[in-house]
């Protein structure tokens, strides 16, 4: 009898040693913080884009109406595009930094709208849900993914969320060599003094290097403020207990280091450590980026391969403008659509076309990841009265035979209402006359609601344009 | 005498100065395309639009110019066919020395076709010219929209427009002829009070 009972204790002891364990493991893939002032005094507005295990939520999809969880819609019952994931697997919750109650939600943990995936690595990217929006009152409203908190007083404070774990040193196919199952930490210091806002970022979770060669890599970034942007290695405090590549007992006897004014990424993976055949070789690394004020981090891994002699590319359709690392303005409310094509001379070479960072709203025609040769899809989104800002998107090609390239686009919404020349949130005869006395000069730029065209010059053009927007018959003044 | 010194101004050849587009294109022009008046006389000439092909305008940018040591632009004044009034802003900027003036019209209304057909000739405006000294003015448009555009249509898009010159011939009535007309008046007044010296009899006949 006292065999039996001990036996039970100890398989009770073991199973919930195996749940606690699992409950927390190898899930982490990507993270980065950024943020933006809010309109009020101390107020801030956050937005958490993570990337994490894909098969870890199949089931644990939420419906945002009925606020119910199950099932997910996405290949094998995993999560798919989309879909909102409640991230149960870190409890991952979100810490202001001023001792506030941090932000999950009401199943407990943070919840993601998954906005890529990956089934082939086996991942999937999110950026993270305000709960306070939810419920939403229809299927197919917006998912606001920003989240808001105003801090009682001036300060820099470091908001962050951390929790366990990384990718273990080996959970098939990955094998993750610098940090297996390490604590995740991704921190940012809110300093809202000025008005300043946060750096962003975006990169796809798992950047591909050569094998035994020097690997170099731009890490995009942009700052709504027009700071000076700096780039550093995090600490492995910073990162929550962490050897970057090339660190002591790394597993790979070159430091990495980048670049502070450009963000070029170098590390020379000559004699890293790599997997089994079969296996994908990981290193996981964290950028610092700096404004002078604030810092964002952001956390990824990087893939060891083969090189590629031909590694893809990433092109405009012919006749069509470049749209890889340039900045496109978009106004509240139009759609901003474009094609991204990407494609491998050598022929024999698949490619597989994907994206991280998508706005909320924003979708892929078709939905990606895809594959073939060449691959497109459109691009297109609509942003909302809360999108205003900089939102950073990054489109990756990956070919069969290794190669890996990155297109980051800028997309910097205005916030400026076209033809709201004075500014009042009406456009009346007050708005037209301004334009009308304008016309014919420069715009001061891209946001300058008089140029609606966009075309850098005001004209009777637009002063025509915005007659056509006028709050009231024949443009009476409010 | 007569004939001979007037008509060849009368029959000035009207030339036009076009830029043929590949596409269809509004056509601007001066009413009268040209005219001869004496000097210290007026002149007044319309700018037009046509061959709209269903086409409204909702604003027009342009500059008239023309040669200022002949002319002086007294005045303008706009159409109704963009609205006037509350229903459109209109600017006129003059430089009589320099012989230019900038001419702007922008339509509140949404909604055009109470004011245009799409189909026929608008005024866009009517200017009126002093005459300083003998001579052929030429009349020319030059359009103010990003680099030389004239005309929006309804929805704030730019509207492809060609322009023709105008000329403007002011000249000296001669010795004779000014003794002619005189006379001819002289003849006219004289005629005219016979004819109520004449009417009044009679009705003081009708009343006797």
């Amino acid at each position: 009898m006292l065999k039996k009972t001990l036996i039970l204790w100890v398989s009770a002891f073991l199973s919930a040693l195996f749940i606690a364990s699992s409950a927390q493991a190898t899930h982490f893939r990507y993270g980065h913080i950024t943020w933006t002032s809010g309109t009020t005094a101390n107020a801030v507005n956050v937005r958490l884009l993570n990337a994490w295990r894909g098969n870890a939520y199949n089931n644990r999809c939420v419906n945002p109406v009925s606020m119910t969880s199950g099932a997910c819609s996405g290949p094998g019952g995993r999560a798919g595009v989309g879909d909102i994931i409640i991230e149960y697997v870190g409890f991952s919750q979100f810490t202001w930094g001023d001792g506030s109650a941090r932000v999950g939600s009401s199943f407990g943990p943070l919840l993601y709208l998954v906005t890529s995936i990956d089934p082939a690595n086996n991942w999937l990217s999110g950026v993270a849900v305000d709960p306070t929006s939810l419920p939403i009152a229809n299927s197919g409203d917006p998912i606001d993914t920003v989240l808001n908190h105003t801090y009682n007083s001036t300060g820099a404070y470091t908001a962050s969320l951390s929790s366990c774990c990384r990718i273990s040193g080996l959970a098939f196919p990955n094998r993750h060599v610098n940090n297996p199952s390490g604590s995740y930490r991704t921190e940012t210091i809110i300093d809202l003094s000025a008005g300043n806002s946060s750096p962003s970022s975006v990169q796809d979770p798992v950047v591909l290097c050569p094998i035994n060669a020097i690997c170099n890599f731009a890490i995009p970034a942009t700052d709504v403020d027009g700071d000076t942007i700096s780039f550093r290695l995090s600490t492995s405090a910073e990162a929550g207990g962490f050897r970057q590549p090339g660190s002591p007992g790394s597993g790979a006897p070159n430091p990495a280091n980048i670049d502070p004014l450009t963000g070029i990424y170098t590390w020379d993976t000559a004699g890293a450590v790599l997997a089994a055949s079969g296996q994908n070789t990981l290193y996981s690394t964290q950028v610092m980026i700096e404004d002078g004020t604030t810092k964002v981090p952001l956390d990824f891994f990087i893939q060891l391969t083969t090189v590629d002699p031909t590694p893809p590319v990433i092109q405009p359709p012919s006749n069509s403008p470049p749209i890889c690392n340039t900045t496109q303005v978009i106004t509240l409310g139009d759609t901003f659509t474009f094609d991204v094509v990407a494609s491998d001379t050598d022929i024999a070479d698949t490619v597989t076309l994907n994206s991280a960072g998508l706005p909320s709203g924003a979708f892929m025609a078709p939905v990606l990841p895809i594959t073939g040769n060449p691959v497109s899809s459109t691009f297109s989104w609509t942003p909302d009265a809360t999108q205003a800002g900089n939102f950073l998107v990054s489109f990756s090609a990956t070919s069969s035979s290794g190669g890996f390239t990155q297109c980051p686009v800028t997309l910097q919404v205005s916030a400026m209402q076209k033809c709201d020349a004075d500014g009042d949130t009406n456009i009346d005869t007050d708005d037209i006359s301004l334009i009308f006395a304008a016309r014919n000069t420069s715009a001061t730029g891209v946001n300058d609601p008089r140029d609606v065209d966009n075309d850098g010059e005001i004209t009777i053009l637009d002063a025509r344009q915005c007659t056509l927007q006028c709050d009231l018959m024949n443009c009476q003044t409010l | 005498m007569f004939k001979k010194s007037i008509l060849p101004s009368i029959v000035l050849p009207l030339l036009l100065i076009s830029s043929p587009s590949a596409f269809a294109t509004v056509i601007l022009d001066f009413s009268p395309s040209a005219q001869t008046v004496p000097l210290s006389g007026q002149a007044s000439v319309d700018i037009t639009a046509s061959n709209l092909q269903n086409e409204y305008i909702g604003a027009f940018d342009f500059d008239v110019s023309w040669d200022s040591s002949i002319l002086s632009l007294a005045s303008v004044s706009f159409g109704n066919a963009l609205g006037g009034g509350l229903l459109s802003f209109q600017a006129e900027n003059t430089n009589n020395s320099m012989g230019t003036s900038s001419l702007t019209e922008l339509s509140f209304l949404s909604n055009l076709t109470s004011l245009q057909t799409g189909n026929t000739n608008i005024i866009l405006a009517t200017l009126i010219f002093d005459t300083l000294s003998t001579g052929q003015s030429a009349l020319a448009l030059a359009g103010n929209i990003s680099g030389g555009g004239f005309l929006s249509d309804e929805n704030g898009n730019l509207l492809a427009a060609s322009a023709n010159s105008g000329l403007i011939n002011v000249v000296t009535v001669s010795a004779p002829e000014t003794l002619f007309l005189m006379g001819i008046g002289l003849l006219m007044i004289f005629g005219i009070r016979r004819r109520n010296e004449s009417d009044d009899n009679s009705v003081s006949q009708h009343y006797l």
